[in-house]
């Protein structure tokens, strides 16, 4: 059988996965029936891994417990002030690990954030291996445009953890525009507006004779859908506290059921012009004292709850097509992503903004991880998907530190790889004999602002007064987007480099480590599924036995086959019940074959008796 | 399927879940057929006509019968607590589920039990309320009680629930920890802690055999409204909104978030109210 590639979508908020099956990019349902699962991971108090709906429905009443949102961590270092954001506005305790890294506790654990998404791919594979019925080991996984090496590197690290060779890492609106051109002819500039879950991300896009290019790209790590159902949820309390004089907000459980319904609530509003929210007996005040939440909620005060949470990702658009020079005129198409893309104003806005009506051919949840699949089939048989090229940019812009800490970029952003900048520097001090080149990647002016990627020194220059020495500084991208950077000594060819590798904060032992303890969680975990279905199994049997037993005593009542002999097997019915109370598996192992023994001699006896008595 | 026909489905499951908590069986199953009509690979709305099918057949047979306020589990407890108050009490027999008759849990042998209560008369208590029963009291500090006979009765209970789930009756089990543990958070000074507590563990497997395969998937079998009057609070309704008829009982304890032992005892008090109904494992 052939070799299967997976596309993992793998989302803050929620994650998808599909394959290409034939030349159709199918998406696989999970358990329940759903097409996407949330990216969330909890630590039961048992100890119990979960994740998926499971722990996102806990997540408010186990919430220093459940890990969400870690997408906006991965990669991160610790000093990030993107991590620093995150500590401040998540519930789960976050520690600094031991490589400047981020590590998540949970109960008495220490998870690196790779190994917490590796659960979340894990969940991908195993939905997709049921689907397929076959091991998966290959995949490709989205990504943000704006994610760095490092956060790459983590997400393949995450993969390796799950089990799972990241055969290719892309760009979320690559793989989007990828599902949107697949199978029609597409050529010039899309935008794909992105709001999902938890982030908002706009990307341009040319494409041309098949070829995909981000051109530029922006959002907000911070803007999503869940700042929609926090719009509602407080609503929903504030009205129930001004009738009540209770602030639901301030119990897990009512919190708990409060967002389940306002999200639910706000995705019906898409289809329809108001919704009910009945929560009965969300709290109580006192012994037998019952509060009942029941509250109409319309479209248009959604709409008008939210109105500033949309404005933004409008003016997100706008500052990015300015970025890049772009009308929207110049536009061939506008590609709407994310869930909460289905929300009629957010539409509308779009619309108006871009001066035509968005694209409403492709789902927008599930759009990212049929890209990832398609690519994923043209990986491994270039005739799944053929005439496809991709092109990756640069997500930041590289240089180095400068006189004054200032940034000197190199490589602008958005700039297509592979590339080469060069640009000579010279001498700061008189009688400089060495230099030290400080590569960043990022977009603040100020050097230190930026993500440090590494630094050297090219020494031996000629003493001379200040200015007099040429230093040529060179970096260059791969087309696997590995990025170098040499500095030569214009008069003496001298030369000194570096090649910056990413790194996701853990070093390669850690990564082998966690994917053998993961894959020892696995197979303890399916061990445990078997004994369940032993246990089930024999469970039913000795139901059926019992059941058998008052007519089987009447029969042999009198006869040669004493009293003792059904002692005997009321004690292996006992033993049988015993072990499946206690789910035992020696036990259920032991039982098993006098179990089915006692059975059949019961089914016999049974039949023999109905036989003589007809 | 589009995206109408997708909440359309939901939409009927959850008119589905109305019916059957309020008793309209045959409105419930109407719903579900509908919902697996508009979706034949449905695995929830396949579930429910398949239980929905059953219990129409049970209700026929004469098997089944509707929940009601006679099985909540505070109705023995305040005439268990005023039968202490009587001086000259001996004996308090609980009924246990399995008395009644066609009780699903299945327990086999579900005897009387005798609790004592230190005097000397015999007293039987029904879970009906009727009989000439004492008033129900909230909290034992309202009745002059005596602290031995409470203390007695705990070491009962905790002795009680041992011996049925040594036998493999986990309905008395789990009512006798239910018993116990109620009298401990209602017991006057210096109360009866230094018993109960030691017993939690055995409590909980206690709870966890009445509740049965934690791989079941309970559906919500009474409206959550009406939980009050079944002597249950905020937590059971909250469990009550995980179950979805997919949902394991393992999972709704692992992804409450309340601590373990709370979760399986309001799951065991639901199930003993018989407000919720239980399909089987996927």
């Amino acid at each position: 059988m052939a070799e299967r590639v997976i596309g993992i979508d793998l989302g803050t908020t929620n994650s998808c996965v599909a394959v290409l099956e034939g030349t159709a990019p199918t998406v696989v349902a999970n358990r329940g029936g759903y097409k996407t699962t949330p990216s969330v991971v909890a630590m039961s108090e048992s100890g119990k891994r979960l994740v998926g709906h499971i722990a996102k429905r806990q997540a408010v009443t186990n919430a220093e417990n459940t890990a969400w949102a870690v997408k906006r961590l991965i990669g991160r270092p610790w000093t990030s002030p993107a991590v620093q954001a995150v500590k401040a506005a998540v519930p789960y305790p976050l520690i600094e690990g031991p490589h400047g890294d981020v590590r998540i506790k949970l109960r008495d654990q220490h998870f690196s954030v790779p190994e917490i998404s590796a659960y979340v791919l894990q969940e991908m594979r195993a939905i997709a291996e049921e689907y397929l019925g076959q091991t998966v080991s290959k995949a490709v996984v989205t990504v943000p445009a704006y994610f760095n090496d490092g956060q790459r590197q983590a997400t393949k690290d995450a993969g390796r953890i799950a089990g799972l060779d990241v055969i290719r890492i892309i760009n979320e609106p690559t793989a989007a525009a990828l599902a949107y051109g697949f199978g029609r002819k597409v050529d010039g500039k899309i935008v794909v507006f992105d709001l999902g879950g938890g982030t908002f991300d706009v990307s341009i896009l040319d494409i041309t004779n098949g070829v995909f290019e981000v051109v530029a790209t922006a959002g907000d790590t911070f803007l999503g859908g869940e700042d929609y159902d926090k719009r509602l949820v407080d609503w929903l309390a504030q009205g129930f506290a001004k009738e009540h004089k209770v602030d639901l907000r301030a119990d897990t459980m009512a919190l708990q059921r409060l967002k389940d319904a306002a999200e639910k609530a706000k995705c019906d509003l898409s289809a329809v012009r108001e919704t009910e929210i009945n929560l009965p007996f969300i709290i109580s005040t006192g012994r037998n004292q019952a509060f009942h939440l029941h509250r109409v909620i319309t479209r248009s005060k959604l709409e008008e709850l939210t109105l500033d949470l949309t404005e933004r990702t409008i003016q997100i658009c706008r500052l990015t097509m300015e970025d890049a020079g772009i009308e929207p005129k110049d536009l061939a198409e506008v590609v709407l992503v994310g869930g909460m893309t289905r929300m009629c104003k957010v539409q509308e806005l779009v619309g108006e903004f871009f001066g035509r009506e968005p694209c409403k051919s492709v789902h927008p949840d599930e759009v990212v991880a049929m890209g990832a699949s398609i690519q994923g089939a043209a990986l491994v048989d270039a005739a799944a998907a053929p005439d496809m090229l991709l092109l990756d940019v640069t997500p930041h812009s590289l240089g180095i530190m400068v006189a004054g800490g200032h940034f000197h970029r190199l490589i602008d952003r958005n700039t297509t790889v592979p590339t080469a900048k060069s640009h000579i520097f010279t001498t700061v001090r008189d009688d400089q004999t060495s230099v030290k080149i400080v590569v960043f990647q990022g977009e603040s002016d100020r050097a230190e602002e930026n993500e440090l990627l590494g630094e050297f020194v090219l020494s031996g220059l000629r003493r001379a007064t200040k200015g007099e020495v040429e230093v040529e500084v060179t970096f260059e991208i791969s087309a696997d987007g590995i990025v170098s950077v040499s500095a030569q000594d214009m008069e003496t060819g001298a030369e000194q480099s570096i090649t910056v590798t990413a790194s996701s904060g853990l070093t390669e032992n850690e990564i082998a480590r966690m994917a053998s303890e993961n894959q020892d969680h696995m197979v303890a975990a399916r061990a445990e599924e078997e004994v369940e279905k032993e246990r089930q199994r024999i469970e039913k049997l000795v139901d059926e036995a019992e059941a058998l037993l008052p007519k089987v005593e009447e029969i042999l009542a009198g006869t040669p086959f004493g009293e003792d002999s059904l002692d005997n097997v009321r004690l292996i019915l006992d033993d049988a019940r015993m072990a499946v109370e206690r789910r035992d598996a020696g036990g259920l192992e032991q039982v098993a074959e006098p179990l089915m023994r006692t059975l059949n001699m019961f089914r016999g006896v049974v039949d023999s008796g109905r036989l003589r008595s007809s | 399927m589009a995206k109408d026909a997708s909440l359309e489905l939901k939409q009927l499951i959850q008119r589905g879940f109305d019916h059957h908590e309020h008793g309209r069986e045959h409105d419930a199953l109407s719903d579900w057929e509908t919902a697996l009509k508009l979706d034949k690979r449905n695995m929830q709305a396949k579930r429910l006509v398949e239980f929905a099918k059953k219990r129409a057949e049970e209700v026929e047979a004469g098997q089944h019968t509707p929940p009601s306020r006679r099985d909540t589990i505070e109705s023995p407890i305040p005439q268990f607590l005023a039968a202490l108050t009587e001086r000259h009490s001996d004996k308090v027999t609980v009924p246990y589920e399995g008395q009644k008759g066609g009780d699903p849990l299945g327990d086999r042998a579900a005897p009387d039990r005798e609790l004592y209560t230190g005097g000397k008369a015999k007293k039987s208590i029904s879970s009906s309320g009727d009989g000439g029963a004492p008033a129900p009291a909230d909290t034992l500090e309202d009745l002059p009680v005596h602290a031995d006979d409470v203390r007695a009765s705990a070491t009962e209970l905790v002795g009680e629930c041992r011996t049925a789930l040594g036998e493999n009756r986990p309905a008395p089990a789990a009512l006798a920890a239910e018993l116990a543990l109620q009298l401990a958070e209602r017991a006057p000074p210096p109360g009866v802690d230094d018993v109960v507590e030691p017993s939690r563990a055995l409590f909980e497997r206690a709870f966890r055999a009445f509740m049965g395969n934690p791989l079941a998937c309970p559906i919500r079998a009474v409206p959550t409204e009406t939980l009050a009057d079944h002597g249950l609070d905020q937590r059971a309704a909250f469990l009550m909104s995980r179950m979805d008829g997919m949902t394991s009982l393992a999972d709704i304890m692992d992804g409450s978030g309340l601590k373990r032992f709370d979760a399986v005892r309001v799951l065991a008090a639901l199930r003993r109210a018989k407000a919720i109904d239980i399909l089987p494992a996927i």
